[in-house]
């Protein structure tokens, strides 16, 4: 069994609830558990946020493709964008850990933190490419 | 988001119910820079309806942590989903923000620890 599904997104602030609104709804289709739909959402939502603030830096004419892919072990996500990969994967290598009154800089530690695997990579058009992988059996815990 | 404003003496109590994100995050600070232009430095957030929250959501609840510390007020929030709760625990953030489990026990910590 694999089922997967591409969702595209322009880079533009409304875009943000259109994504998480569609990947809820197909993450709940998909009958996934509770615990591992809250880590999907979270680590996606953190991808997309990198997406468009970093990598396509809010440019409306560049997309964020993120496509999903279910199969009996695993939950596998890759988000692409269209900005400068190089300079992305800069900025993920240099980060230095969140400052704790600092407004941003947690969102790739989340993803870590909720992924079972996540890497970095050159993507379609020269982005970034993120693929994060869950696995269905792992109980890595939520509170929900 | 939705933002629902009550008021209790000089403290606007804030009802939010949805996701807490990047939009809706600019939304919040938007909303609060109005009070601090009415002089409302006392803000409690309460989260009972908050189904979501990510790094934007917390940056812009740090944010305004700090422009109210700024401005001689409070900032407390109450009723954190465990969802929600893990997340500030996680990042550390449950450290320096004022949680209570409770609006009623945020609101009665105004009395024993008015703003400055």
């Amino acid at each position: 069994m694999n089922l997967s599904y591409c969702f595209t997104y322009p880079s533009v602030p409304e875009s943000e609830d259109r994504m998480l609104d569609e990947i809820g709804d197909l993450l709940r289709q998909w009958q996934l558990p509770e615990n591992l739909w809250h880590r999907v959402m979270l680590v996606v939502s953190e991808g997309y946020t990198n997406s468009f603030l970093h990598g396509n830096c809010k440019n409306a004419d560049k997309l964020i493709k993120i496509y999903l892919v279910l199969n009996e072990t695993d939950l596998i996500v890759d988000i692409y964008d269209e900005g400068n990969e190089q300079e992305s994967l800069n900025k993920i290598k240099n980060r230095k850990p969140a400052d704790l009154l600092g407004e941003n800089g947690r969102g790739v530690d989340l993803m870590m933190r909720y992924a079972d695997d996540i890497r970095f990579e050159r993507g379609e058009k020269g982005g970034l490419k993120v693929t994060v992988r869950f696995n269905r059996d792992n109980k890595k815990e939520i509170r929900i | 988001m939705e933002i629902k404003q009550r008021e209790h003496g000089n403290i606007a109590i804030l009802d939010l119910n949805g996701r807490l994100d990047l939009a809706s995050g600019a939304m919040l600070k938007e909303h609060i820079k109005k009070l601090f232009e009415k002089n409302i430095t006392s803000v409690h957030l309460n989260l009972a309806k908050v189904e979501f929250i990510n790094s934007s959501g917390l940056g812009s609840l740090v944010s305004i942590m700090k422009e109210t510390r700024l401005a001689k007020g409070r900032f407390t929030l109450s009723n954190l989903a465990n969802y929600v709760q893990e997340i500030f625990d996680i990042t550390q953030l449950s450290h320096i923000f004022e949680i209570f489990r409770t609006e009623e026990e945020a609101l009665a910590s105004y009395q024993a620890v008015p703003a400055n």
